[in-house]
């Protein structure tokens, strides 16, 4: 599945955020750069641009995260399959309500 | 497709102030002068790890763009070579073919690059191992190659069969660096699972071996001269020492304000490098005398993920800022 791409640096749980990135608990809607995390300068940057993580703005992240965020130090290059995409914000959605 | 990026050219001489003698402890990094070369590569490639090539040329994984890069430093030439569809190279190795050897997370699999004839082979994961977000590779004595996947695996190929085994680790999600060492023994790395795991290169069992810090983000390791693992902590801040023949560890915190600590080698002198990412440098480390000197990046958030070199220099590639640093350390030239 899809956040299988996710899964070694991205944690699902609330407040873990001891791995490479930060946790995705309900990440559609939340505000970006929020969590207890020492993001990038390039996702800083994105939070002053837009406020929260839309799931139209997920989608674009997820499809090319260096056009979303320049500069971004997530090295996941992107999920060309809008299908695969989709499957993957509806489930980072619904796993959000745990 | 060839490239033609030249070389930032200019020599710079790296020099850092203070010093420190404490042990184990926080310290600042020492003067020292290190002749540095820096070549820019193409836009967007995103070096994440390097590895020297025959005949003087250095590889390095353009991780965005699907690609090995190949630079020749004494030209500042520079070709990448598309690896496959979907491709994503993490690590690269030079083999003991002569060929590089490609831990690729987009395809799932291995992929060799010949230099010869610029062949290239490609064997994808078995199936029922879904998606391993490869990692980097090592071939132990036996000419094996083994891998890491960071979403729990660690395996090995056989290069003379083509024969894949995978094997989970035990912590699940976290392995990340592996390394030889002299005598051929491999040991690998978990980044969440923060530990050192040796691997039975026969049965492909894995011992873990648990660093004394707690949840210290273990990211990457490598071997010195006599077989000692040195282990770049990303949490802890520090960079650790596993002695397998008395079972020992030691840790020393990287200098400066909350370290942390990416990718570790260790040179021809037993001489440890490790980038440091909120002061953006590397450190060099003389275990010897328990001193450090620093290497600055060439620019803001170089963000150097790996570290490779040869007798003489060390490779730093600049995953932030699209360069790739040569330190000429005095030594081979």
């Amino acid at each position: 599945m899809a956040y299988a791409k996710c899964y070694a640096c991205h944690a699902l749980e609330p407040g873990k955020n001891d791995l490479s990135g930060p946790s995705l608990h309900r990440i559609v809607g939340r505000r970006i750069a929020a969590e207890r995390f020492e993001y990038s300068p390039a996702l800083r940057a994105l939070a002053k641009r837009r406020p929260r993580w839309s799931e139209a703005l997920l989608d674009r992240y997820l499809a090319d995260p260096e056009a979303v965020a320049p500069r971004t130090s997530m090295t996941f290059t992107g999920m060309s399959d809008a299908g695969e995409r989709a499957d993957l914000i509806a489930y980072l959605r619904t796993a959000g309500r745990r | 497709m060839s490239k033609r990026a030249m070389a930032l050219a200019a020599l710079f001489l790296i020099a850092a102030p203070a010093c420190a003698e404490q042990p184990a402890a926080p310290a600042a990094a020492t003067a020292g002068a290190m002749a540095t070369k820096v070549f820019q590569l193409p836009e967007g490639a995103r070096p994440h790890d390097v590895a020297p090539a025959p005949d003087g040329k250095i590889w390095y994984t353009a991780q965005r763009q699907g690609a090995l890069g190949i630079l020749d430093p004494k030209t500042g030439a520079v070709r990448q070579v598309p690896l496959g569809p979907g491709s994503s190279p993490h690590g690269v190795i030079q083999g003991p073919d002569g060929a590089a050897w490609i831990t690729d997370s987009g395809q799932n699999a291995i992929v060799r690059y010949d230099p010869k004839t610029g062949k290239i082979d490609v064997w994808k994961l078995p199936e029922d191992t879904g998606y391993a977000n490869l990692n980097t590779g090592a071939f132990d004595g036996d000419g094996v190659h083994w891998f890491t996947g960071q979403n729990g695996i660690y395996g090995r190929l056989d290069p003379k069969t083509g024969e894949i085994k995978v094997f989970k680790d035990v912590d699940g999600r976290g392995p990340y660096g592996i390394a030889a060492t002299p005598s051929g023994d491999v040991y690998y790395v978990s980044l969440a699972g923060s530990h050192l795991a040796r691997i039975d290169r026969k049965t492909g069992a894995a011992t873990v071996i648990e660093p004394p810090t707690p949840n210290q983000g273990a990211r990457r390791v490598w071997s010195d001269s006599k077989g000692n693992l040195w282990v770049s902590e990303w949490n802890s801040g520090q960079l650790s020492r596993y002695t397998p023949a008395t079972g020992t560890w030691r840790s020393w915190k990287l200098p400066g304000d909350k370290p942390k600590a990416y990718a570790v080698y260790v040179d021809e002198r037993d001489i440890i490098w490790v980038t440091e990412w909120t002061a953006n440098a590397t450190l060099a480390f003389d275990p010897a005398k328990e001193t450090w000197r620093s290497v600055p990046g060439s620019a803001p958030g170089a963000n150097v993920r790996q570290i490779l070199g040869r007798p003489g220099e060390v490779f730093l590639p600049e995953s932030g800022t699209d360069r790739l640093m040569i330190v000429y350390t005095g030594e081979g030239r």
